[in-house]
């Protein structure tokens, strides 16, 4: 961009918008997130001897993009009591920060330098982190008991799962790390190097094998999916902290839990089986890694999210405290020994 | 226990107070007067093991109300009868006998009238709390409008 | 949050009919409940006086849908008392065979509300997908899904043949098989287990003193079975065994309806094999003379209990009936103290709850806050009205 001239400049935001707004921006992750509840609720059918959605579009493929439309034409009610100010702005801060966050996965081979930089991994899963607390504001705000009982629920699983989740996507950057000084490790937190090591040493992909299951687990509890799902429990509490959320304001939520789900299967793809961008293939004069790299993205997130949809029909819900126990008694500690076979590996394969 | 041997330890305890008949294998009708109804059913619950009550039925017979207490011990089911005047309908407690009691008696209440004393929980259980005071649906003289 | 009350109903997705508990909560734990019930209440007892006895079996059929024949046959019965029928043996038979396949449907019914209320929808969703085998079956039999109408005073309506006779046999091997992979599915599926392990405790003293029925009672070791202590409809000659637990919690109740089902496929698998020929009913005069009849029937729920008293003329005096669900209120009070907030939907849903059976009046009052009630028939001109003022063209 450096002393672009104005026709370059006017290239590069309209490249950036392009990036940013149609592909692989808002457009495109809102037809592939739907597409990815539309496959979710197809397996978790099928798994239960149901159809699932049939319908709409061929096969009811277009069933959560109806299930969008039909919301966002619902009445809206805003409870007398409720903070009308938060109760407003809130689904726009959890999509922006879901949006936001896959952004920074380097999906294709078309990158841009602001999306792709060492740390982007700690920001993505920051970034991550922040629908769950506005769910809470969300259930705070709406001055109802359910949605406050929700809302805690939300903030006690977070203590759950966070740390688990954060350590075990870290093994395996660390293993992609590289020596510093020759002696002491400086671990890659950028996804595209983290993919990029994993494409050259497939071999490493297994052994990253705890570190993936503690990380979907710990996916399926940030996504609050069963057996994770005591923030929303239906039979409990009616919906949890979006209790008093309609029309509009709960299709952007509903919208953001999708694209958290594309999100977090992507993030979890590109660090553990790794990742999606491929060196240039050619056919002919034309670059087919693109299309490649589109093909491999969709079939991992949707192998990832098979992953989830089995947990999800397998189980059933477990009680908070039950959660909690779980996340430290038995996740915390497997992500940690991840670190540590990370590092070992790290000293003994020196690569 | 057969129902001779019930019988006959019946009148043995109780004499005239209480009077027994057989219905049928397994149905046995005991009438006492409403003085007497917690004595013989406490002595029903502790010695012959008449734990259980399943219901309390409630009679409209004109000028008194009956009120039947179903009790069984497993095996036979004994119904102690008594009977309150129209005018006077009171009837003591047996939930401090068997607790298990309370919601027929409240049920009693709503829909006959009667009043029971020493009730634990006197409040409405069926009847819905804007319903007028004083009508009660189980007696005789309360009509149900088949149309209006 | 010390000390706030929380309702649950009368509508709320935990609960399947209406009814309002109100919770007193610390945190996530309860303190009190109290229970407000009511809101069913049809005035079912008022209506059988003006009805005669053969209507009346059409009312006490739909006191309840998932155990109509539990409602039926003791209110026949009690007829069949006062008027000193010899009701014929195949009629029996088949009053038990229609028993057993009800008790079938409602506790599959109870295993899927079960694994729904903890969240476990697969098990929802398995075990009515094999419900619907049973209820084709009832179809077979009567010709209805619920509310079978195959009870009338002197014996049954429909006769069964042997056509089907070979099908609801293989209908049972099959739901035999399916019922096996619950047993292990409940016995060892670590979610499900952790839900209900030790969830909504009955001691035994507690079930005695409030009089609780049913797979509530058993599972807390009281042995009662109205089957095998009062028997009916020939159970006396039908070989099957009354399950207990002495665990005294939710997956007490869960283990003892799960094999109470093992035992229901033994009767059926008997019955069908054994079924006696003869008549299916006797004719039974209009009028029934003076008297009073108390009769009890296990319904999937626990123990039902009717009184009938008749005064000569063709409509009753009074029928009392006493739905198990209403017995085991006091009980589910009690194993409500001292949960978790999670644990409510499980622990009113462990009772079998079927409130409509519990309940028996409704009153409209429209927006003027004038108090009608309605007959049917205004209901229905009222709706045709609606209806049409409201027709999109």
């Amino acid at each position: 961009m450096a002393g672009a001239e104005p026709e370059g400049m006017t290239v590069e935001v309209v490249k950036v918008l392009g990036y940013l707004f149609v592909f692989p921006g808002v457009v495109f992750l809102f037809a592939y997130a739907t597409f990815a509840e539309w496959f979710d609720r197809k397996v978790y059918a099928r798994l239960q001897n149901r159809i699932g959605p049939l319908h709409t579009g061929s096969g009811g493929i277009l069933q959560p993009v109806a299930d969008f439309i039909k919301l966002m034409s619902k009445e809206d009610i805003v409870p007398a009591q409720a903070d009308k100010g938060l109760f407003n702005a809130l689904p726009l801060f959890s999509l922006a920060s879901a949006l936001a966050a896959f952004i920074m996965i380097p999906v294709f081979r078309v990158s841009l330098p602001y999306t792709s930089f060492p740390g982007d991994l700690i920001v993505v899963v920051y970034l991550l982190s922040i629908p769950t607390i506005v769910y809470f504001l969300a259930g705070w705000s709406s001055t109802n008991y359910y949605a406050m009982v929700g809302a805690f629920r939300n903030l006690t699983q977070l203590f759950g799962y966070e740390v688990p989740l954060f350590l075990a996507l870290l093994a395996p950057a660390m293993l992609a790390g590289s020596w510093a000084n020759g002696t002491w490790l400086s671990a890659n937190w950028q996804i595209s190097e983290v993919g990029k090591f994993y494409m050259a040493h497939p071999y490493l992909i297994p052994v990253n094998i705890i570190g993936f299951v503690v990380a979907l687990i710990a996916l399926q509890a940030k996504l609050e999916r069963v057996p994770f799902d005591a923030p929303e429990a239906e039979t409990e509490i009616v919906a949890g902290a979006l209790t008093e959320y309609s029309g509009k304001k709960l299709a952007l939520f509903r919208l953001t839990v999708d694209i958290e789900m594309v999100t977090g299967s992507a993030l979890i793809a590109a660090v553990f089986l790794g990742g999606f961008v491929l060196a240039p293939v050619h056919l002919g004069t034309i670059d087919l890694s693109s299309l490649f790299s589109l093909l491999l993205f969709v079939a991992k997130t949707l192998f990832v999210i098979a992953l989830l949809s089995l947990g999800k029909a397998l189980m059933g819900r477990l009680r908070i405290d039950q959660t909690v126990a779980f996340s430290w008694r038995w996740l915390a500690p497997a992500a940690l020994l991840q670190i540590l076979i990370s590092i070992v590996l790290k000293g003994i394969l020196k690569v | 226990m057969t129902e001779t041997e019930l019988q006959a330890r019946i009148t043995e305890r109780w004499g005239a107070k209480a009077a027994f008949t057989l219905a049928r294998p397994r149905r046995v009708f005991v009438s006492v007067a409403v003085g007497e109804l917690k004595p013989v059913m406490r002595w029903l619950k502790s010695d012959l093991g008449f734990y259980h009550i399943s219901t309390i039925t409630g009679l409209d017979s004109g000028e008194n109300f009956e009120v039947l207490y179903h009790l069984h011990d497993g095996t036979i089911e004994l119904t102690l009868r008594t009977a309150v005047p129209r005018a006077n309908p009171h009837i003591p407690t047996v939930t401090d006998i068997i607790p298990g009691a309370i919601l027929y008696e409240r049920e009693l209440q709503d829909m006959f009238g009667l009043v029971v004393d020493d009730i634990p929980d006197p409040r409405r259980y069926v009847l819905p709390e804007d319903w007028p005071q004083g009508v009660y649906p189980l007696r005789k003289d309360y009509k149900v409008n088949a149309g209006n | 949050m010390p000390g706030i009350r929380i309702p649950i109903g009368p509508q709320h997705p935990a609960l399947k009919e209406p009814e309002s508990f109100t919770f007193e909560l610390d945190g996530e734990q309860v303190i009190n409940a109290e229970v407000r019930m009511g809101y069913a209440h049809r005035g079912i007892e008022k209506g059988f006086e003006d009805r005669t006895f053969i209507q009346g079996i059409y009312l006490a059929e739909r006191i309840c849908g998932i155990c109509s024949t539990s409602h039926t046959t003791p209110f026949v019965l009690n007829a069949e008392e006062l008027l000193k029928l010899e009701v014929p043996r195949r009629a029996q038979y088949i009053r038990a065979l229609t028993g057993e396949l009800e008790r079938v449907h409602s506790h599959l019914l109870w295993l899927g509300v079960a694994g729904h209320e903890v969240g476990f929808d697969s098990l929802f969703m398995y075990t009515w997908r094999d419900r619907e085998h049973v209820q084709d079956m009832l179809e077979v039999i009567s010709g209805n899904r619920v509310h079978y109408g195959i009870n009338t005073i002197g014996g049954v309506r429909r006769d069964i043949s042997t056509e089907q006779i070979g099908r609801l046999k293989e209908m049972n091997k099959l739901a035999l098989a399916r019922t096996e992979y619950y047993i292990r599915l409940c016995t060892a599926e670590p979610t499900f287990i952790s839900r209900i392990k030790d969830v909504g405790r009955l001691s035994k003293q507690d079930a005695l003193d409030l009089c609780a029925v049913g797979p509530m009672a058993r599972a807390s070791g009281v042995k009662r079975d109205v089957r095998k202590d009062d028997p009916y409809c020939c159970y006396d000659e039908m070989p099957f065994d009354v399950i207990t637990a002495d665990t005294c919690d939710i997956l007490g109740r869960a283990v003892v309806r799960v094999f109470e089902l093992i035992q229901c496929y033994k009767l059926i698998d008997f019955i069908l094999a054994n079924l006696p020929e003869g008549d299916i009913k006797i004719r039974a005069p209009r009028r029934i003379p003076p008297g009073e009849a108390i009769n009890r029937y296990e319904a999937p729920r626990g123990e039902n209990i009717h009184f009938m008293k008749s005064n000569g003329t063709d409509k009753p005096d009074r029928v009392k009936v006493r739905a198990p669900t209403y017995a085991n209120i006091p009980a589910t009070l009690v194993t409500l103290k001292n949960c978790f907030v999670a644990d409510i939907p499980i622990i009113v849903a462990a009772i079998d709850p079927c409130f409509c059976c519990a309940d028996r009046m409704i009153r409209l009052s429209d927006r003027k806050g004038r108090d009608d009630r309605w007959s049917w028939g205004q209901l229905q001109h009222y709706s045709r009205e609606w209806l049409a003022r409201n027709r999109r063209a």
